[in-house]
């Protein structure tokens, strides 16, 4: 009895370990790398973590022609870089660290056939806590630094594609040499309420760009005013995939990058690298494919928190 | 690593007093532990004589009363692998442990009452089977890695590790008993490392084991910060009465209060969940 109590200890603290009920399913579950499936646990759905109001803005990363002589294309202030529109986007984080952009939009060049919606662009890639969308789909690799997954939402990936460091990460230095390439990750989703199939191919390379960089704040921000560090970390594609509208709901796009708080856990920016047109529902006409590829940086303003 | 091992002698102490125990136990003392006692009585009994003769076992223990003994045993649950906090004994606080406004600690006193469904003779049974099946074929008891039923939460990506620092012995009484261990997770996220001190006493026809991790351990090593607790378990109706008092100090990741308290009460339901399915259960 002794012994039983001492080892179910550490299973105590395993449980109590990284406030370890953040839940990835709202149903039981199979261990996907030590494949216990009778034993399964009902798990809780993850809940509302935080919601991020974050700034949008919206850059051109090529040349755009007599963008500064039109009408919604300004000078940032603080970054003297051009802004092709600017406004704000809610996300809600849930307790399994999934995000989903819940509302908020902006018009490119002030115009509304280039209003960029993100909660209608990444749809298929919010999770849905009322459905067993995560069910036995984790694991993890380079020693556990990289959380994988083989599903999200309603699209399934094969083999399991990176999806976030971490989370937990005590020291950012552990992380410094993440660099890794995962080819041929094939996705697809089935048509349902959200929008219809997707498919595809894609390559992800996943680099840690700086452990410990120093974050600053944007002026409007109101959650916190001085600069703190962050895990600068981004998924990009591979160069020989093409941005398709597949992609963008599958947040495979050319280049997504997290700067990471550790304590507390927040993402004060997030960058987001696509072509205009694959952003907007693979829309394309002349004045998508004259401003090309763009950087959506979301820099937060307000965070609260659950 | 070495796997625990009881010494004989102490093991079948263990097995004949646990083996007798299927029904209220009877004590010469006082009606806390006679036939009639109810559930309250017998525990808030066990307590006193805890407080009163055992202090070792329960110094610095936030929430151990005896009173809070009597009062969790009426608002005992049946066992489940998601247990409820007992509420009216809950505490937390935070606690500022470096210069950055963001360098805090969440301190969290819990306990949980619970009726594991199996009598202490079954109980015994069980474990006397798995003790002589492992002497039998020279396994160990328990496997040190060993690690709980899947969630389907984040939890599943970690591996749990026991390591035996101080082979667990009775003293020459045969009645306490001592180890230490170490707790830590083989994977890098979270970091988990703690030094756990174990105690324990048979107590009249009860059990009782006191863990308490050694010093403070700092955030860059584990995310706990350190962990005391006491397991009680008590035959009582033809049952098994497990109480668990625990003070656990988690650094804080989360910037919302009520988010972190709520996920570290789903996580100490969790645990106390495991232990005591585990102690219900007694297969290895």
């Amino acid at each position: 009895m002794i012994k039983k109590t001492t080892m179910l200890l550490s299973a105590f603290l395993l449980t109590l370990s990284p406030l370890l009920s953040w839940s990835c399913s709202n149903a039981p579950q199979k261990k996907t790398q030590q494949g216990d499936t009778k034993n399964a646990v009902k798990a809780a759905a993850p809940t509302l973590l935080s919601r991020t109001v974050y700034e949008v803005r919206v850059l051109p990363l090529g040349p755009v022609h007599n963008c500064e002589s039109t009408a919604g294309c300004d000078v940032d202030d603080s970054s003297k870089v051009l802004v092709l529109a600017g406004g704000e986007i809610v996300m809600e984080t849930m307790s399994n660290f999934s995000i989903k952009f819940v509302s908020g939009s902006v018009s490119i060049l002030n115009n509304p056939a280039l209003t960029i919606d993100l909660s209608k662009s990444l749809s298929q890639f919010a999770p849905d806590a009322t459905q067993d969308t995560m069910s036995g789909n984790i694991s993890s690799d380079l020693d556990g630094h990289v959380v994988m997954t083989k599903r999200i939402g309603n699209i399934t990936f094969d083999p399991p594609r990176p999806l976030i460091l971490g989370p937990i990460i005590q020291d950012p230095n552990d992380f410094s040499k993440i660099d890794k390439v995962y080819p041929a990750i094939h996705f697809k989703s089935t048509a349902d309420a959200k929008g219809p199939a997707v498919a595809g191919t894609a390559t992800i390379h996943l680099k840690v760009i700086n452990a410990r960089e120093s974050y600053k704040p944007r002026p409007s921000a109101k959650f916190a005013t001085a600069p703190f560090e962050v895990l600068h970390w981004e998924m990009s594609l591979d160069n020989s995939t093409a941005a398709t509208e597949q992609n963008v709901q599958a947040l495979l796009l050319n280049r997504i990058a997290f700067y990471w708080r550790t304590r507390p856990i927040q993402i004060p920016r997030l960058a987001l690298d696509t072509d205009l047109g694959s952003l907007l529902g693979g829309k394309s006409d002349p004045n998508t494919q004259a401003i090309g590829e763009v950087r959506v940086i979301l820099d937060a303003k307000e965070i609260t928190s659950f | 690593m070495r796997e625990c091992t009881l010494q004989k002698s102490a093991l079948v102490g263990i097995l004949t007093l646990v083996g007798a125990c299927g029904a209220p136990s009877k004590s010469s003392q006082s009606v806390s532990s006679g036939l009639n006692a109810t559930a309250a009585e017998r525990l808030g009994g066990i307590c006193l004589s805890l407080q009163n003769s055992q202090q070792a076992l329960v110094t610095g223990l936030k929430r151990f009363q005896p009173t809070n003994c009597s009062a969790g045993a009426d608002r005992k649950q049946k066992l489940t692998r998601t247990l409820s906090l007992d509420q009216p004994l809950l505490d937390k606080a935070t606690r500022q442990t470096g210069s950055s406004v963001d360098d805090k600690v969440l301190d969290i006193s819990a306990s949980a009452t619970v009726q594991l469904g199996i009598s202490f003779a079954r109980f015994a049974a069980q474990l006397g089977k798995a003790m002589a099946d492992s002497k039998t074929s020279g396994k160990p008891l328990f496997d040190p890695n060993k690690q709980p039923p899947s969630t389907g939460t984040l939890q599943d990506l970690m591996q749990m590790q026991t390591i035996e620092k101080k082979k667990l012995e009775f003293d020459a009484t045969g009645k306490s008993f001592s180890g230490a261990m170490d707790v830590v997770n083989k994977t890098a996220t979270p970091k988990i490392n703690l030094n756990l001190e174990i105690s324990g006493k048979i107590l009249d026809d009860s059990v009782v084991v006191r863990f308490t991790s050694s010093g403070s351990k700092p955030y860059e090593q584990s995310l706990l910060e350190k962990i005391q607790g006491l397991i009680l378990l008590v035959p009582y109706d033809n049952d098994v009465l497990a109480v668990l008092y625990v003070d656990a100090s988690i650094y804080q990741i989360l910037n919302g209060e009520k988010a972190m308290l709520d996920q570290v009460a789903k996580a100490l339901g969790g645990g106390f969940g495991l232990v005591f399915s585990g102690l219900a259960q007694v297969q290895p």
